[in-house]
């Protein structure tokens, strides 16, 4: 009888569970062997509180029944992540629940849709608003430094030799600058992966990293068996270079290894590193966590950070090879 | 005495080259202009030995031009003087039959030995990173693989054109093609991907 009941529609569910209720109660008082006086008596008043309770009771049981498949589809709702998608709610319990279920799995079809759409859309933008600063910074900014360096070098055969250090000294400076502003250019615009490829691009990844940032890495890159579409090469890059910022930033570590393996099924990147660990606050909120999370949205990636094994932080990007 | 023309579109860094040469006792700069065509004029009938070639993406490219120089007989000795890092011009350069790579940053002293070097007749290339030859192969069509490596293994346009039974223009424009895709920058620039064809609007150097 209770499955027939939670098959019927919501309304019909507490209609015939409080009908049931006040037809138990009704029988109770006809047939059973209850008089009531006016005043009650106490041993009356007894009896009438228990089948009240006994009543509610029940009533509580059976709503709570009809109830709960709405109260678990809530919960799922509550507990939904924008940047974990492809979670959906089950669709089962009474044609109500099953068409709220499925309308709000389409509903969140739609949103994740328009949300991976819009990230891209963004991404794009970003990148291409790197690109344009990095080209600008290299061939005007960068070849004005070049172009002083070359003046300050050519200068040294007509000054005094007494100033001789102070003009090797601009040259240097100049010189410095122009290694700068490449290397500012780089970050924006990961040219080696455009040109070198994935793997060598991570290689000089790693190896600028660790000049800049004194840090040891320790790399194990995979080659790659098949073919990562572009956006996929981008996402790993990027993701990688957050992930070693966030390091060369926060984490005080001493070594850093870099990863890219390909499974059977799926291509993963792990940075990972000896470090102090992250903040509990920071493993959702931070906007370099948050950017990686988007990216690794946009291409149907896994997207973890957690406490590395021992001590420090391992960031890991999964990949399936069905997406790639 | 090594007969020097310099090609490169950014001012500033034109007259610290010239700057810098002309303290040098055994290198004389018989050309130092910023476009392809200035230079030209300025060359007249004059023949260098060696030619610094600026390699810009954005507005010219020292790459095209080089190929198209050392296409001709008995051409300079080509140095491509490059603002991007070595490593992501040792392929096109080497496609582009270039004789050395400078970086913009490295300290003179290495520009001034790659052009001695080269007006000796030594290649002074960086050598080619590891995933470079997969990187590029997937940026060409697959028609003009088999012209890439035969321009890779030092073939002129006219012998590549025999072997595959085509017209050299049509190799031409080809090769010109691959080294527009192979420049450091050309894939995040599709809409300056493609040069002119050869003959085109940018003039050649009268470089015998």
């Amino acid at each position: 009888m209770l499955a027939r009941l939670s098959s019927l529609p919501l309304f019909w569910q507490v209609f015939g569970t409080n009908a049931l209720v006040l037809v138990l109660a009704f029988l109770g008082l006809v047939f059973g062997p209850v008089t009531v006086s006016v005043p009650p008596h106490a041993t009356e008043l007894v009896v009438l509180v228990a089948g009240l309770l006994v009543m509610l009771a029940i009533n509580l049981v059976l709503l709570r029944r009809a109830f709960m498949p709405l109260d678990q589809l809530a919960d799922t709702m509550r507990r939904h992540d924008p940047l974990s998608p492809g979670r959906r709610v089950r669709v089962e319990g009474g044609p109500v629940v099953a068409a709220l279920a499925q309308t709000f799995n389409e509903m969140l079809d739609r949103l994740e849709f328009e949300r991976r759409e819009s990230a891209r859309r963004a991404l794009l933008v970003q990148e291409g608003e790197r690109g344009r600063i990095a080209r600008e910074l290299h061939d005007e900014v960068g070849q004005t430094l070049t172009g002083v360096m070359l003046q300050v070098e050519g200068l040294s055969g007509a000054i005094p030799e007494h100033l001789r250090p102070q003009l090797d000294e601009l040259r240097e400076t100049a010189r410095q600058g122009t290694e700068d502003v490449r290397r500012i250019a780089r970050q924006l615009r990961p040219e080696a992966l455009e040109d070198l490829g994935l793997q060598s691009a991570l290689a000089a990844l790693a190896t600028a990293f660790g000049e800049q940032a004194h840090v040891r890495v320790d790399r194990h890159l995979e080659p790659p068996r098949l073919p990562l579409s572009e956006e996929q090469e981008l996402v790993i890059y990027r993701v990688a270079q957050e992930a070693m910022t966030n390091v060369a930033r926060h984490a005080q570590a001493e070594t850093v290894e870099l990863r890219l393996e390909r499974a059977a099924d799926e291509v993963v990147l792990t940075v990972r590193d000896d470090g102090r660990g992250l903040p509990s606050a920071a493993s959702r909120s931070s906007h370099g966590i948050r950017g990686m999370r988007e990216r690794a949205m946009l291409i149907g990636a896994g997207f973890e950070i957690k406490p590395a094994p021992g001590r420090g932080t391992e960031v890991k990007l999964t990949i399936p090879v069905d997406a790639a | 005495m090594i007969r020097l023309a310099l090609l490169d579109d950014h001012p500033a860094v034109l007259v610290g080259l010239q700057r810098v040469v002309e303290q040098e006792p055994d290198i004389a700069v018989v050309g130092a202009m910023p476009t392809t065509a200035e230079l030209a004029r300025q060359l007249g009938d004059r023949r260098p030995d060696v030619l610094v070639v600026d390699h810009d993406v954005a507005r010219s490219d020292g790459l095209a031009q080089c190929r198209r120089i050392k296409d001709r007989p008995h051409p300079p000795g080509v140095i491509i003087y490059s603002a991007f890092d070595k490593r992501t011009l040792a392929l096109p350069a080497r496609v582009a039959h270039a004789d050395a790579v400078v970086d913009k940053a490295e300290p003179v002293s290495a520009l001034l030995a790659a052009i001695r070097g080269v007006a000796r007749g030594e290649t002074m290339l960086p050598s080619v990173p590891r995933g470079t030859y997969d990187a590029a192969a997937a940026r060409l069509d697959g028609e003009d693989l088999p012209i890439f490596a035969m321009l890779l293994g030092g073939e002129t346009l006219p012998a590549i054109a025999d072997a595959l039974r085509a017209e050299t223009d049509e190799i031409a424009w080809r090769a010109q093609r691959i080294i527009g895709r192979l420049r450091p920058g050309a894939a995040i620039q599709p809409h300056e991907r493609e040069l002119e064809p050869a003959g085109g609007r940018v003039p050649d150097l009268p470089l015998r």
